[in-house]
């Protein structure tokens, strides 16, 4: 039996109580008094135009390289984009225009390109920026040896003349479209001789862009300064912040608070709760795609009747709607906006049509349904393992069954590396170049012709020859073409593109959010 | 008093279970699909040529056949070298500095917090039975162990902003040497939500201890021999309903070091946590070899505080 102790409960109600007290004072104390909170007006304070003020920029992943010819990850690309210049850059609707390059004139044959550089470009240590640094880093991008991202976009240069300090030559074994925006490409960014022959490049960040390294803690911060000198005109930011923070709802609380200027997430649930004062959500839809990729070497799927089969019974405005809650936009095969085409021209019918698709289905002997193995990115991106599920409940009605295997990204990308999949749920990288984002995939023998689950000798031609010919309606033809054929051969079901996230805070002027998730703007931004 | 042979045995105990879970941890990575190159290409490495491929497998060390590369792990840890990083370049031990300070105070702030809270309710449950404040706390107890630390973490979060307009400072961190406001502004919040849980579980074992305790016959002894009550309540009661106290503590201790995983994403602290979810996302292999070695040590020498309070403060304990 317990014993009662009378006593004690007032004293132990007052100890508490004082506890209590104490505990909340601390913690009001701590949100108003921190030297180094991140309270509004602490010392990330907002951008105010002087070019002395601090910019802080939230995002949920670190860089992971700080050498801009290797860089894959998002955050890496963003951060080096603004320390790094490229010859030519694309502006936001994807029109090439000048960077280092002021010029360039391509030959009839289109197998000479020439470059004239900007004059009185500096690195950070004070050297001029001159064509020795083009050839250079060129030529570190062509060496097998340095396993560079563009190098397979840049194949076509043979070789490189630089017959003055602001000219480059670039001689092409074959006429390439696509070299231009292959250059504009972080990926292509022009690091400095010195540094490539010293081996320093990957080691300390030294470009032309924007602003300069400063410092990184690693999984915490990168902290880069204005470049006073930069040739387009000193960012009015004076220090610029990329805070890691990992939870895409503390990003959205620390908007409330004004302890970031801007915020980058992907997750349309935690955008839909993105309201408030002191900051505005911004949509922006992305070059990338969300595709189902279907393995045509694989069972039933190798028949292109099951495969259109599969393509007419998908309602892509659902899948946007239930993954996405709308936010994005039903596409086909080329997201560019300089080739804005129809995205279901090309379907052999109406997509959501489940009558047609089931007589598709038994036409081609497959009227009781099959088995997909079916695998799905989780941790990559939000939207992922909805997008599988209501996939799986939009294909049961022609029954086809899609067993889902919910994978992490290392895992799915060495299954997706090995076609090791029926059907793979996907969201693929973009590009303002048709070629560049289907190149590798379906040209014969590209590098990704395994995961591409098709060989198509017309597809593969009708890319070759966009690439070939630099006129621009020519092109326009081309691509056309090349996307009626991707819709009709349904070697995928594309579906669509969805919106990034950007959250503004109000006093923020200036930014202007990219198709290419690049955040260049960042260098007039204030 | 304590005895070498117990301590011996007990220390024999550790090294076993540290061996174990470095060779498990090792075998477990490694069947995990997927590797280094492919953590930081993706889908870009398929555009490597085998020579390139070889040339990474090399360069990340993961060319050689599984034995060897334990061999050089194990080896490696008894010469004080953990490795390098194949995400960072850096060394393994520098990273672990940074990280565990982070979450060794994370921990102990936590532990402090929660026992503190969860003795006081718990004294306060047990002293009165039954009545408002027993049921108030032990509901409270309830709602603190049924709610995850992500949820609460989330709200914490979202509550200052909304509230307060605050949002706790996730800049480089500051060591509680360097400024202890600057410390507790990144550290403070984070370790009250971990403290909930622990506080609860504290709470309800003190409670249940305290009532039976209270209800013993050497406490109404001690009462009708007109000690004071404050005496009889420390020195008696609690004194001996201190023992499933310590233990719980102890394998709380260890728990709390999971749940800084969570809490650490949440408050963007760069803690241990933190280092082994990124570096199981990078299968960086030697950060997270070392995280868990890590982790498995800390679990283990608490575990070994714990059984060497339990014998100073339960002498019976020390006949076994």
């Amino acid at each position: 039996m317990a014993a009662r102790i009378p006593s004690v409960r007032p004293r132990a109600l007052r100890l508490s109580s004082a506890v209590v007290v104490a505990g909340v004072a601390a913690a009001v104390a701590l949100s108003a008094c921190s030297p180094s909170g991140s309270a509004s007006g602490g010392k990330s304070g907002s951008a105010n135009g002087s070019g002395n003020s601090t910019f802080v920029v939230a995002r949920t992943g670190d860089i992971d390289k700080l050498d801009p010819q290797l860089a894959t990850a998002f955050q890496t690309e963003e951060t080096l984009g603004l320390i790094y210049s490229t010859l030519v850059k694309t502006d936001a609707n994807g029109q090439i225009q000048g960077d280092l390059a002021t010029k360039w004139d391509t030959s009839t044959d289109g197998k000479t390109v020439t470059f004239t550089l900007r004059s009185g470009v500096t690195w950070q240590d004070g050297s001029p920026f001159t064509s020795a640094d083009v050839k250079a880093t060129l030529a570190r991008i062509l060496d097998q040896a340095t396993g560079a991202v563009a190098r397979s976009n840049l194949l076509a240069i043979a070789s490189v003349d630089t017959p003055s300090d602001t000219s480059v030559v670039l001689h092409l074994s074959q006429p390439s479209a696509s070299l231009l925006y292959s250059l504009a490409s972080v990926n292509s960014a022009i690091e400095s001789a010195k540094d490539i022959s010293a081996g320093t490049v990957g080691k300390k960040p030294d470009g032309t862009g924007p602003f300069a390294w400063k410092q990184w803690d690693q999984g915490q911060q990168v902290v880069l300064t204005a470049n006073k000198k930069y040739y387009g005109g000193a960012p009015k930011i004076g220090t610029l912040e990329f805070r890691v923070i990992p939870d895409e709802s503390s990003i959205l609380s620390g908007m409330k608070a004004g302890a970031f200027q801007l915020g980058l997430i992907s997750d349309p649930g935690v955008a839909k709760q993105a309201t408030g004062t002191g900051f505005q959500l911004v949509k922006q839809p992305a070059l990338s795609y969300h595709t189902l990729m279907l393995n045509g070497r694989r069972g039933p799927l190798v028949k292109q009747e099951v495969r259109d089969a599969i393509a007419c019974a998908i309602d892509r405005n659902q899948v946007l709607q239930t993954a996405a809650f709308g936010d994005g936009t039903v596409t086909g095969p080329i997201t560019s906006p300089a080739f804005a085409y129809s995205p279901t021209d090309g379907l052999p019918c109406t997509p959501g049509d489940t009558a047609k698709a089931k007589s598709m289905l038994a036409a081609a002997g497959y009227a009781n349904g099959f088995t997909l193995k079916t695998i799905v990115e989780t941790g990559e991106y939000a939207t992922s393992v909805a997008e599988g599920q209501n996939l799986q409940s939009q294909l049961s009605k022609i029954g086809v069954k899609l067993q889902l295997q919910q994978l992490s990204t290392s895992p799915y990308v060495t299954a997706w590396l090995a076609a090791d999949f029926d059907a793979a749920v996907a969201l693929n990288g973009g590009s303002y170049d048709p070629y560049l984002m289907y190149g590798r995939y379906y040209v014969t023998g590209g590098s990704l012709s395994k995961p591409a689950g098709l060989d198509s000798t017309t597809l593969s031609n009708l890319l070759t020859q966009g690439n070939s010919t630099s006129v621009d309606s020519e092109r326009q033809t081309i691509y056309k073409n090349l996307q009626q054929q991707l819709l009709a051969s349904s070697p995928w079901v594309w579906m669509f593109r969805s919106d990034d996230y950007y959250l503004v805070a109000s006093n923020v002027q200036g930014f202007t959010p990219r198709p290419d998730e690049q955040l260049t703007s960042l260098a007039t931004t204030s | 008093m304590l005895s070498w042979r117990w301590f011996a045995a007990r220390i024999g105990g550790a090294i076993i279970t540290l061996l174990g879970v470095t060779v498990l941890v090792f075998i477990v990575l490694r069947t995990i699909p997927g590797n280094a190159i492919t953590a930081s290409l993706g889908i870009e490495s398929g555009t490597l040529t085998s020579a390139q491929k070889a040339s990474l497998e090399h360069f990340y060390g993961i060319d050689k056949p599984w034995i060897v590369q334990l061999w050089t792990w194990i080896t490696g840890i008894l010469r004080g070298n953990l490795g390098i990083s194949l995400t960072s370049g850096k060394t393994v031990s520098s990273l672990l500095r940074t990280a565990l300070p982070v979450t060794v105070e994370l921990a102990v702030l936590a532990a402090v917090i929660g026992t503190a809270v969860g003795l006081l309710l718990g004294v306060l449950a047990g002293s009165r039975p039954g009545k408002v404040g027993d049921s108030a706390t032990q509901g409270f107890a309830l709602l603190g162990l049924a709610i995850p630390e992500f949820v609460l973490g989330t709200a914490v979060v979202a509550i200052l902003a909304q509230a307060f307009h605050y949002f706790p400072d996730t800049g480089t961190f500051v060591p509680l040497t360097q400024s202890v406001s600057g410390n507790l502004s990144q550290v403070f919040y984070p370790a009250l939500v971990l403290a909930v849980a622990f506080a609860a579980n504290v709470m309800r074992t003190t409670r249940s201890e305290y009532v039976e305790m209270a209800g013993a016959d050497y406490v109404r002894t001690a009462e009708g021999k007109g000690l004071r009550t404050f005496r009889v309540r420390t020195a008696h009661i609690l004194r001996n309903a201190m023992i499933p106290i310590v233990t719980l503590t102890g394998i709380q201790f260890g728990y709390l070091l999971g749940g800084t995983v969570i809490v650490e994403q949440i408050f963007a602290l760069p803690g241990l946590g933190r280092l082994l979810f990124t570096s199981i996302s990078n299968r960086d292999y030697p950060v997270v070899q070392a995280c868990v070695l890590v982790i498995a040590v800390l679990f283990v020498v608490v575990n070994l505080a714990v059984d060497l309070i339990y014998r100073v403060i339960d002498p019976r304990t020390r006949a076994a």
